[in-house]
């Protein structure tokens, strides 16, 4: 069976697991940072994104099945762009003077898309999703948004089982699996799928009312003092995106 | 305290304003420390009773907890008083990790976190499962789920419980233990189940809901049964 894409969450295993989650969500913005920060018409500014990426992904370990995806996942979404820009009549670079002037926009999102997109796998993978419940709610975060952050995460997995659920239920009575199952249920997603999950989304917001959730100021439940892991960590981020705003600033080629 | 624990006077519940209500002037009392299994065919009412119990569905009539009426005002009061268990554990679990639900409501009501965390490993032992306190609750199976979200029930201690089918998905080695566990407090508890046999292990009055009226009020066991198959 499949793995869930929920089971994503804590299956890293690189050394910034040693710092506190808090740290960890921050080193990450940082990284993430550095990448949008960066810029793909030097070399300096592509060299200064890719390094935040790889080193950011080393520090976090994911599993190398999961690397390929998102790899896969974020070529197929960003280099079809790349490709076609230079060719549709109305882009911007189409008065580009050069076909290397031209490629500089697409270059620069497929960058930082792709280091982007890498940057929040590899952070995924760093924390479980009760380390992310940690590090929002030690972190100035207002306490909704917290709440409503934790909930998407905690819900996905209720959604990805649902969804399987229906899939299970197509393939048994439809006598179809795999690939025409999973599409059968894509198209039966306003049907079948969606009224199940508002259904849902309305008993868990009965229980949320009833627990109290909302209400609730969400405090911190573990205690974690924050030591030289996190120093290290956060001083890498740092570093990282201090180097991708000098060379941006500075404008080195 | 005094006067019953819960008493429901002429409730009538209705989704839409032109159906027929899914529960119609519904009436009874129940007394502090008293069992009762509300019992009943799919779409009798049962849940619809339990959630107009807690103000998750709006109600004509007038539902009282110890005296004190259920309104708007004093909802948050009465809540906390109560302990709800879903008919569906996954909709009230509402964190990744076992011992994050359990200790939350404790947590909410100001418990210092080691301490919640000390209750909530308890809560979860009295039900065999404290091993799970560090899992996350989506690798858990439906029976699993049941008794963590029961272990969130029970762990603040509440004085009422209102337990909308707790035995279901439960191995009969769980039922048991879940029984023996329910008959150790001393909280007044509604029951609402299609499991006879567990309800009469543990409950002392019956409440039989037929279209959304109650159709038997009694302690006899065997008069419910009799009806159940008629």
């Amino acid at each position: 069976m499949r793995k869930p894409i929920h089971d994503l969450w804590g299956c890293g295993h690189g050394p910034v697991r040693h710092a506190a989650p808090q740290t960890r969500l921050v080193a990450a913005a940082a990284v993430f940072a550095a990448c949008m920060t960066s810029t793909g018409a030097t070399l300096a500014g592509s060299l200064c994104a890719a390094s935040a990426g790889v080193v950011w992904l080393l520090a976090c370990g994911p599993p190398w099945k999961v690397l390929r995806m998102f790899l896969v996942l974020g070529l197929a979404l960003f280099l079809p762009y790349f490709l076609l820009l230079p060719l549709l009549p109305d882009a911007p670079s189409a008065n580009a003077g050069s076909w290397r002037d031209a490629l500089v926009v697409p270059w620069t999102i497929l960058l930082r898309g792709l280091c982007g997109m890498l940057v929040c796998a590899a952070t995924v993978t760093s924390l479980t999703a009760s380390d992310l419940r940690e590090a929002l709610l030690r972190l100035p975060v207002p306490g909704i948004v917290s709440a409503i952050l934790l909930q998407i995460v905690h819900q996905t997995a209720t959604l990805f089982y649902e969804t399987r659920r229906v899939a299970a239920a197509m393939a048994v009575r439809g006598a179809s699996s795999g690939g025409i199952a999973a599409w059968r249920v894509l198209f039966s997603l306003p049907r079948v799928w969606l009224p199940r999950v508002i259904v849902r989304a309305e008993r868990v917001g009965a229980a949320m009312e009833l627990r109290g959730y909302c209400d609730a100021s969400l405090e911190p439940f573990r205690a974690t003092a924050l030591g030289l892991a996190d120093l290290g960590t956060l001083g890498l981020a740092a570093v990282l995106l201090g180097a991708a705003v000098a060379v941006r600033v500075l404008g080195v080629p | 305290m005094s006067g019953p624990a819960l008493e429901f006077r002429q409730v009538t519940v209705r989704y839409e304003p032109d159906d027929s209500p899914a529960i119609a002037a519904v009436s009874f009392a129940i007394g502090p420390g008293e069992r009762v299994a509300l019992v009943g065919l799919n779409g009798s009412g049962k849940t619809t009773l339990l959630a107009a119990a807690v103000g998750l569905v709006p109600h004509d009539g007038e539902i009282r907890f110890a005296e004190e009426r259920l309104t708007r005002g004093s909802l948050a009061a009465v809540r906390e008083r109560i302990g709800f268990l879903f008919n569906v554990p996954e909709d009230q679990l509402l964190f990744p990790r076992v011992l994050d639900d359990v200790a939350f409501g404790l947590r909410r009501r100001g418990v210092p976190a080691p301490e919640a965390a000390e209750r909530a490993r308890k809560a979860l032992d009295a039900l065999g499962i404290e091993r799970l306190a560090d899992s996350p609750l989506h690798h858990l199976s439906h029976g699993q789920k049941q008794r963590v979200a029961l272990a969130g029930a029970l762990v603040t201690g509440p004085s009422l419980l209102l337990l909308d089918e707790p035995s279901a998905g439960l191995d009969p080695p769980g039922k048991r233990a879940l029984a023996a566990l329910l008959d150790r407090l001393d909280a007044t508890m509604i029951l609402a189940t299609h499991d006879l046999d567990f309800a009469a292990s543990l409950c002392t009055r019956f409440l039989m809901l037929v279209e959304g009226r109650i159709a038997f009020d009694g302690k006899d066991a065997a008069e419910v049964k009799r009806r159940w198959e008629l």
